[in-house]
C-alpha cells in the first residue's frame, strides 16, 4: 500500500482550486500553504508563457525529513503517508532545512486573518489542530482517507488533473497513468520530463506528473 | 552467507539508523546495542524542549516500546564498555563482563569539557547533554532565577532562549566577539543577537571567564576584562569533545575524533564510527571534520549500517548546518558562512526593520553557503542546491529578485522542453 498522487499538467489550467481548497479543509494559517500553485515563465517577449505547477508535499519513499527528527513525531505511515505528530513535534526546524520541496511550515505565532478583528470563528475551529511552535504540514488530507474520501485537492480539482490511488497496485487508476502516460517525478534541479542523472538523492517522491 | 554479529556502541540517532539499515539490507544477522543511558533512547537535541515545559518526559523516548522487538535487535541498558580488544574482537564492559562481535560500531557521541577555570571545580557548574543534567537542571530553576551561560554556540543559545521563556534573568558569556561563530558571521549575528537582547538577555562577548567562586549562595565570575557578575546558576555550554578514553589501546586513530574513511570503516578492521564522535569527510574540503549535527549523524548511521551489512554505501560528507527558531523568529544556516579565497559571488539583502536578513554565497556558479533569518526562501531547496552542487548560473538573479511570491526559485526556471517553442 503506498499512495500516491499523479497531476495532469495538459488538464490544469492554475486556476489556484487546490490551493484554496486545501486551505479551506486545512484551515492552514496565514503564510501557510499546504499545497500550492507555482508558476514558470518562458519564451522572450512578446511571446511568452505562463504555466502552471501544482505543488504539495512528495510522500516520499525516503524522507529525509523524517530522518532528521529529533522526537520521531514526522513519521512515514505504512500506507507511505508521511505525517507530523504535533504533540511530539519541538519546532526545531530540522526538517525544514533538509527538504527540497519546500513542503514543511513552522507555525510560529498566532496570527489573523483580519488583523485586529480577532479569529473568526471559522479561524478558530479550523486552529485547533494546528498547534503554536510546531510544523505541519499536507498529510493528503488523512482525516478524509480515513473516512474513504479522496484528498480535497483531488476532489475539487474542476478540471479533474488530479488523481489519488494506491501506487503499489499495478491495476490502480494511479498506475496506469504512470505507465501509459510516461509520467515523471520532479527534483529541484531536474526539468520536468528530463532524464533524471544518475546521483540524485534517493528521495523517491510519491507525486506524478504527466507531461504538460 | 554465514549469519554475523554486530554490536553498536551507543543508542543515539547515529546508532539507530545504523540499525534501521542493517535490517533493511538483512534480517539474519544479530544485532546489540550497549548504552551507558538508563532510559530507553532519545535525542540530546530535544531537552530544550523537555525543560521548556513544551514536552514530558514521557515524550521525550523516540521510539515505540516494541521498536527493538520488531527490528529483532537487542538494546542493553546502563553498561558501559571500558575496553575494545581489535585482536580478539572483543568489547570489555565495566562490570567484567566480555562480548564478542563481527563488526563494530561506534556510535558514542560527545560529552562537555571542562574549561579550564579558577574555582571552577568548587562551584555547582550545570550541563544540559544528557537527561541527568537536564533533571538536576530543573529542579535548581524552581526556585533560583539568575543564570549565567558559558559560550554562546547552539546549545548555549537555545537554552537562553528558553530560559529567557521561563521568566530567567540570563546572562551569556563568549569568548568570540559574536554569538553562533559556527554557522553565523558578524552581519548576521547582530540580528540574531538584537532579538535576544530585546528580551532582557544580557551579553559579554569577546570576554572569557577567568575565575568563579561562591559567595553566599551565589557565584560570583570573574571575567578577562576585570569585570565581574554574580548568579545562581551556572551552566557549561563551552562546546564538546568527543566520547573516546575508552579506545585507548585498541589502536584506532584518533585526531578530535575517530577518523573514519567515506564508508565510515576506522583503521582497524571491522571496527565503524558515525555521528558526534566520528571525524568523517568534510563536504567542501574532502578532509575529516567532525560535525556534531543531526543529520550528520543519521547519514553516517545509515552508511555504516550498510557496510557492517555487507553492502556498498559511500558518504558524501557532512555540511554544517543549523535550523533555530526562537522567541517566534526563525534562522537558517547551511554551508560555509565565510569561506577563504572564494572566488564566487556574494547575494546579499537585508532590512534592519524587519530583521530580515539574507545571504548566499557562491564558488564559482555553484552555491556553498546560506544565511538566512527570517527570510521566506526555502532553506531545503537551498541546502539541495549545496549538496548537489547544482549549477546556480539560471538562478542567481531569479533568486534574489523575485523570491517572495514564488518561495521555491527551482520551481521558476524549470522549463520543460516541451513548452520553450
Amino acid at each position: 500500500m503506498r499512495y500516491g498522487m499523479v497531476i495532469d499538467l495538459k488538464k490544469c489550467i492554475g486556476c489556484y482550486g487546490c490551493q484554496i481548497f486545501c486551505k479551506a479543509e486545512n484551515a492552514t494559517p496565514p503564510g501557510i500553504f499546504w499545497s500550492r500553485v507555482l508558476f514558470y515563465e518562458s519564451g522572450k517577449y512578446p511571446s511568452v508563457k505562463k504555466t502552471p505547477l501544482p505543488v504539495l508535499c512528495m510522500h516520499c519513499e525516503a524522507p529525509a525529513c523524517v530522518d532528521v527528527c529529533p522526537t520521531k513525531a514526522s513519521i512515514k505511515r505504512s500506507d507511505g503517508i508521511v505525517t507530523v505528530d504535533s504533540t511530539r513535534c519541538i519546532g526545531c526546524g530540522n526538517c525544514i532545512l533538509v527538504c527540497p520541496y519546500g513542503a514543511r511550515y513552522a507555525y510560529l505565532k498566532e496570527e489573523e486573518y483580519f488583523p485586529g478583528q480577532g479569529l473568526t470563528p471559522y479561524e478558530r475551529a479550523g486552529y485547533e489542530k494546528h498547534i503554536i511552535n510546531t510544523v505541519g504540514k499536507c498529510d493528503f488530507c488523512l482525516h478524509r482517507i480515513e473516512k474513504g474520501l479522496e484528498p480535497a485537492c483531488v476532489e475539487n480539482c474542476m478540471t479533474k488533473a488530479r488523481f489519488f490511488g494506491d501506487l503499489d497496485d499495478p491495476d490502480s487508476e494511479v498506475s496506469k497513468l504512470i505507465r501509459d502516460r510516461k509520467a515523471f517525478k520532479v527534483y529541484p534541479d531536474v526539468y520536468p520530463g528530463d532524464e533524471v542523472a544518475g546521483d540524485k538523492p534517493e528521495l523517491d517522491p510519491s507525486v506524478y506528473y504527466l507531461s504538460p | 552467507m554465514a549469519k554475523k554479529k554486530h554490536v553498536i556502541v551507543g543508542s543515539g540517532p547515529a546508532a539507530l539508523s545504523a540499525l534501521e539499515k542493517i535490517r533493511a539490507v538483512t534480517s539474519e544477522d544479530e544485532v546489540k546495542l550497549v548504552t551507558m543511558d538508563n532510559c530507553p533512547p532519545y535525542s540530546p537535541g530535544s531537552l530544550p524542549s523537555l525543560l521548556s515545559g513544551r514536552i514530558t518526559e514521557a515524550e521525550l523516548w523516540m521510539k515505540d516500546k516494541d521498536y527493538f522487538e520488531n527490528l529483532k535487535s537487542n538494546l542493553v541498558r546502563g553498561k558501559e564498555v571500558t575496553q575494545v580488544l581489535p585482536d580478539k574482537k572483543k568489547v570489555i564492559y565495566r562490570d567484567g563482563n566480555s562480548e564478542n562481535y563481527d563488526t563494530l560500531l561506534i556510535a558514542s557521541g560527545s560529552e562537555s569539557t571542562k574549561p579550564r577555570i579558577e574555582g571552577l571545580d568548587e562551584v555547582e557548574v550545570h550541563g544540559l547533554r544528557n537527561l541527568p543534567d537536564c533533571r538536576r537542571l530543573m529542579q535548581q530553576l524552581e526556585d533560583k532565577k539568575n543564570v549565567a551561560i558559558l559560550g554562546a554556540g547552539m546549545v548555549g543559545m537555545e537554552m537562553a532562549a528558553v530560559l529567557l521563556g521561563r521568566g530567567c534573568a540570563v546572562s551569556v558569556i563568549e569568548k568570540e566577539e559574536g554569538i553562533l561563530p559556527l554557522y553565523y558571521n558578524e552581519e548576521a549575528e547582530v540580528y540574531i543577537r538584537d532579538i535576544f537582547i530585546e528580551h532582557k538577555a544580557r551579553f559579554f562577548s569577546g570576554r572569557e571567564a577567568t575565575a568563579v567562586k561562591s559567595k553566599g549562595g551565589k557565584i560570583s565570575i570573574t571575567l578577562s576584562d576585570g569585570s565581574s557578575l554574580d548568579t545562581d546558576i551556572l551552566i557549561n555550554a563551552m562546546g564538546a569533545k568527543t566520547r573516546v578514553s575508552f579506545l585507548e589501546g585498541s589502536g584506532i586513530k584518533i585526531n578530535n575524533g575517530i577518523l573514519v574513511d567515506n564508508r565510515m570503516r576506522t583503521n582497524v578492521d571491522c571496527i565503524y564510527a558515525t555521528g558526534d564522535v566520528a571525524e568523517a569527510r568534510d563536504f567542501f574540503t574532502g578532509k575529516p571534520k567532525i560535525n556534531a549535527i543531526i543529520h550528520s549523524a543519521v547519514t553516517q548511521g545509515s552508511v555504516a549500517g550498510a557496510n557492517m551489512a555487507g553492502t556498498d554505501a559511500e558518504y558524501h560528507g557532512g555540511i554544517p548546518m543549523i535550523a533555530f527558531n526562537f522567541f517566534t523568529n526563525q534562522a537558517f544556516s547551511a554551508g560555509l558562512t565565510a569561506p577563504q579565497n572564494c572566488t564566487g559571488q556574494v547575494l546579499k539583502q537585508k532590512d534592519d526593520r524587519k530583521r530580515v536578513f539574507r545571504k548566499l554565497i557562491f564558488d564559482g556558479d555553484r552555491l556553498i553557503g546560506a544565511m538566512l533569518i527570517n527570510e521566506k526562501i526555502d532553506p531545503g531547496v537551498l541546502l539541495y542546491m549545496i549538496q548537489n552542487r547544482v549549477d546556480m548560473k539560471p538562478y542567481k538573479e531569479a533568486l534574489f529578485e523575485r523570491t517572495k511570491p514564488l518561495s521555491n526559485p527551482w520551481l521558476d526556471v524549470l522549463k520543460p522542453s516541451t513548452i520553450t517553442s
